[in-house]
């Protein structure tokens, strides 16, 4: 290793460092305001770090990893998410027994795990990154032990993530069986010089394709997706819906790109039915929930399936559609997780819609950041999630999979139903419900500061895409 | 740049009283329409008629999705926007008896929706009329869900995903045509044109459906009306009028604009099916009026009507049709306007629209009964008030098209007079009961809507021409593009 590979690395140094900085200073003494700070300051210093790196980067580190513009690009995306998750735990935190500090740890190796998936360019790193990102969550999803849902979350995240890990383990063995190679370009060029895939690297590729799908929640492996979004404490619930899920998108990306997979019929194919599942299924079984964290959890399985539709496009255009709908759609599902959370108590999470029967007259401000971050999920104009949508409707039709466009169709109207619904709801009439509110109103300060900059994003994206489309251009 | 001023100076009014929150919330509203009022009526003033285009602006807005920021002002433009700046200062006028709670969030939704009915109007490019298309929604989804009656919820919610599911539709049309601009991929209403004139007669039935649905359910033309009733019923007095007289006209426009020219093989293979399903509705829609119990919900029938004979005209693809459209626009925006304030006048006093408790209300209030004839008479076409010129263009055009077609869209005159008439007689004569003879007469802010607003039924209704002669050569125009396009297939 020599001083650029370094230098590519230290956002990850950066990252390992803050978790050890954490542990010692919990040893000294549990602070919770010590460990928030420390944790918030590194994670704003990675980030600022790493726009140090000019966007046409490119290292690689043989063999394992490769640190480029998509790369950083995602690592960025990563980091800020992350530090909106721990800004957003704070309060949700703050007015809990438990012990809070190791949490901030948990949640940095998650999101370390997650930044070596983007740049990984082999299975062992993927794995590896996977791994890291797992463990972390096991812990994560069941940290409120006292809680009912939470170890029945926790127990099955964790038999569901071993399984799928298993198949991806299995998966990759076999195409390393056939190939010799473990490297994605040393796979890619395998298939080059062969006319047909032969049938163990076949089998192979489905196992991966459904290890990736467990991780993603798409139909018809999204069975823990409700269970752990409604058990996992609220900011882990984010955290889940946004890193987790879009580290394995940008992962796959990068590979289907290195293997040229868009070539091969029966795996467009196979997507094209598990974006068309996804859409419906999530949809569908989102319309009579009426537990807010199931219904964003059946939302983001949706969300998934209008994502796959621009991953099928290909192409740059295909991987700049799939990009920009994970920024907008990362935005909006941190703002609709922040918003459940600051409106959390102690003993409960604000999670059934009855909670937010006439929130508007209660809290005006909240009820229109909310409102905003519906109609962005619902793909409304002059949001980002509009602008997204498009984008993915734009790369559909601009490589004509009219099936795949109908469907995203379609589904943006069922969606409709049950995000306008929880609208109506906040917009209903006055009722008397006193809120107990016992931490000082700093506390909260955060938490809408971070809400407010994620809404005033929302609209930015929405109004004026052209910067972030071009830097999207740029790294791919 | 004039153009530009039209539509965001209603927005940064709006953003003015959604932020700021001042006191006195309906007037700065109402100083702001009537600032745009006076600007429209400059734009009016100067406008050349045999210009053409005319206050265009042309700006890239987002390179990367094609989408500029293209508007301009030509005659068929220039009559809608000024339906919309001069039916605004009234809506806004006619809350003044109401106490609304929240008040500048309502008078700033209003307003928002002003800024992007003015945007629709105005638009030039494919994905800015879908924003301002959709943008449309928002407010008035607001307006109605917020100050809405009983069952706001469900009834909002199929209204919202009603129209947003037929333009989702236009949408991927409008992208589809995109990709077949030549070069860079731009949305511009001409390459569109173009693009679309271009291709063969199954994709553009393809995109005629995708296409009219959007525009059918906003106007709302039979099938596609069933969101309509409840929601002109439900929603509060402005936004029923907002609906009724502006938002509607949404549809008919995009039918002009963004239909005849753009696909005219796919117009001309399913123009007659569109016509006919408009007769269907007319007849339909006047038949329910008749045995209709409640004031409010019988006026939300009539507007079915009306409009489905205004599409009907439009698929004529005829000068006679399209102009008699357009002064049946103005002259139906402000007669609507004017029975949902006098719908809400009866409400506020009486607390209640159902005609059986009403009667007798012309010995208590004269002025008010004098109003509602002529209102009543304009909307049934009698000669010499607005209603009467649009409709018998468009009868007439009808009758030129398929006689049969004419004569059977030609009973909306005698229906509409049966269901006009027999409330007049329920409500207003007969014998008086306990609430209706202390019924107090047009008061201040009232007759300020009123009397102006009646005043202009019967100066178009008289002297129409100069209207008819701001729109004529766009429309001529239109028509020449339908007519060239279909004549060189041929």
């Amino acid at each position: 290793m020599n001083r650029s590979d370094l230098y590519s690395l230290t956002p990850l140094l950066i990252l390992s460092s803050a978790a050890i900085l954490n542990f010692f200073s919990i040893s000294i003494k549990r602070n919770h305001k010590v460990i928030f700070a420390i944790t918030v300051l590194s994670l704003i210093g990675d980030f600022i770090f790493l726009t140090s790196y000019s966007l046409y980067h490119q290292q690689h580190i043989d063999p394992l990893l490769v640190v480029d513009g998509f790369g950083i690009f995602n690592i960025g995306l990563i980091l800020l998410t992350t530090l909106v998750v721990a800004l957003m735990s704070y309060a949700y935190f703050e007015q809990r027994e438990e012990r809070k500090e190791e949490y901030y740890i948990l949640l940095i190796l998650a999101a370390l795990g997650a930044c070596i998936m983007v740049i990984s360019k082999h299975f062992v790193s993927f794995f590896l990154g996977l791994e890291v990102l797992s463990v972390s969550l096991y812990s994560l999803i069941a940290y409120l032990r006292t809680r009912e849902r939470s170890d029945e979350a926790g127990i099955k995240y964790l038999i569901l993530a071993a399984f799928s890990s298993a198949f991806l383990l299995f998966g990759m063995s076999l195409i390393y069986a056939t190939t010799g190679k473990m490297d994605f370009g040393g796979i890619g060029y395998y298939l080059t010089t062969t006319q047909d895939i032969p049938l163990i690297m076949m089998a192979g590729l489905g196992m991966l394709i459904v290890g990736a799908g467990f991780k993603l929640g798409v139909v018809p492996f999204h069975m823990w997706t409700p269970d752990v979004y409604e058990g996992a404490p609220t900011p882990v619930t984010a955290f889940i819906a946004t890193v987790s899920k879009g580290g394995m998108i940008a992962l796959l990306v990068r590979f289907f790109n290195a293997i040229n997979g868009y070539q091969y019929e029966s795996f467009t194919n196979l997507f094209t039915v598990l974006s068309i599942a996804s859409m419906f299924v999530g949809n569908i079984l989102a319309l009579r929930q009426t537990n807010l964290k199931r219904i964003l959890a059946y939302s983001s399985i949706s969300h998934i399936g209008y994502l796959l539709v621009a991953f099928l496009s290909g192409g740059s255009m295909g991987a700049q559609a799939t990009t920009f709908y994970l920024v907008a759609y990362f935005i909006t599902t941190l703002g609709a997780f922040g918003i459940i959370a600051t409106l959390s108590d102690q003993h409960r999470d604000a999670e059934l819609i009855d909670d937010y029967r006439g929130l508007l007259w209660r809290r005006p401000l909240t009820a229109v950041a909310f409102s905003a971050m519906l109609l962005s999920l619902a793909g409304i104009p002059l949001t980002a999630g509009f602008i997204a949508k498009f984008y993915v409707i734009t790369a559909g039709i601009g490589t004509q999979h009219w099936l795949l466009v109908f469907c995203l169709v379609v589904n943006s109207v069922i969606g409709l139903y049950y995000y306008i619904k929880i609208i109506a709801v906040m917009f209903d009439q006055k009722l008397q419900i006193k809120s107990a509110k016992e931490l000082h109103p700093l506390v909260y300060v955060i938490s809408s500061v971070t809400i407010a900059v994620l809404a005033v994003f929302l609209f930015w994206l929405g109004v004026s895409p052209e910067g972030m489309l071009s830097l999207i251009d740029d790294v791919i | 740049m004039l153009t530009v001023f039209l539509i965001f100076f209603p927005l940064l009014i709006s953003v003015l009283l959604l932020v700021l929150k001042p006191a006195h919330a309906k007037v700065w509203a109402l100083a702001a329409s009537i600032i745009e009022l006076a600007a429209s009526l400059f734009v009016a003033y100067s406008f050349d008629k045999n210009g053409g285009l005319q206050y265009f602006v042309n700006v890239p807005w987002i390179d990367s999705l094609g989408l500029s920021f293209y508007v301009a002002i030509d005659g068929i433009s220039l009559l809608l926007v000024l339906l919309t700046t001069v039916l605004v200062p009234f809506i806004i006028l006619s809350s003044f008896g109401h106490q609304y709670e929240k008040p500048s969030t309502f008078y700033g939704l209003i307003l928002m929706m002003q800024m992007a009915l003015v945007g629709v109007f105005t638009a030039r490019d494919g994905l800015l009329f879908y924003l301002f298309w959709e943008a449309a929604l928002i407010p008035i989804y607001f307006i109605c869900l917020i100050w809405g009656g009983a069952e706001r919820g469900r009834i909002t919610l199929k209204f919202f995903i009603y129209t947003l599911a037929g333009s989702l539709f236009m949408l991927v049309a409008l992208v589809y045509l995109y990709f077949l601009t030549p070069g860079e991929h731009t949305f511009n209403i001409y390459a569109l044109y173009d693009a679309g004139a271009a291709l063969g007669p199954y994709p553009q039935a393809l995109i005629f459906w995708a296409m009219f649905v959007a525009f059918a359910i906003k106007m709302p033309v039979f099938p596609f009306h069933t969101w309509q009733p409840d929601t002109y019923t439900n929603a509060p007095t402005q936004g029923t009028m907002l609906l009724s007289g502006i938002m509607l006209k949404m549809g008919i426009y995009g039918v002009i604009r963004w239909l005849l020219p753009l696909v005219p093989l796919g117009v001309k293979e399913w123009g007659l099916t569109a016509v006919i399903i408009s007769v269907i509705g007319i007849i339909y829609a006047s038949c329910i009026a008749i045995v209709q119990k409640d004031l409010k919900r019988l006026i939300a029938y009539s507007s079915i009507a009306h409009v489905g004979l205004i599409s009907a005209g439009i698929f004529t693809l005829s000068e006679t049709g399209i102009q008699g459209a357009m002064i049946q626009m103005i002259s139906h925006g402000i007669l609507v306007v004017a029975l949902f304030f006098i719908v809400d006048i009866i409400q506020r006093r009486t607390q209640t629209s159902e005609l059986i408790k009403l009667g007798g209300i012309r010995n208590a209030a004269p002025i008010f009964t004098t109003v509602f004839i002529i209102v009543m008479l304009g909307s049934v076409a009698l000669p010499s008030t607005s209603g009467f010129v649009g409709e018998f263009l468009l009868i007439n055009s009808l009758v030129q098209y398929k006689f049969a077609l004419g004569i059977v869209a030609g009973l909306t005159i005698i229906l509409g007079a049966v269901y006009m008439l027999r409330s007049f007689q329920q409500s207003m004569s007969g014998e008086a009961n306990a609430i209706t003879a202390t019924f107090t007469d047009l008061t201040g802010h009232e007759k300020l809507v009123l009397y102006p607003i009646v005043l202009m039924i019967i100066v178009i209704g008289v002297y129409p021409a100069p209207l008819l002669d701001i729109s004529e050569s766009a429309v001529k125009n239109i028509v020449e593009i339908y007519s060239n396009y279909s004549a060189s297939v041929k």
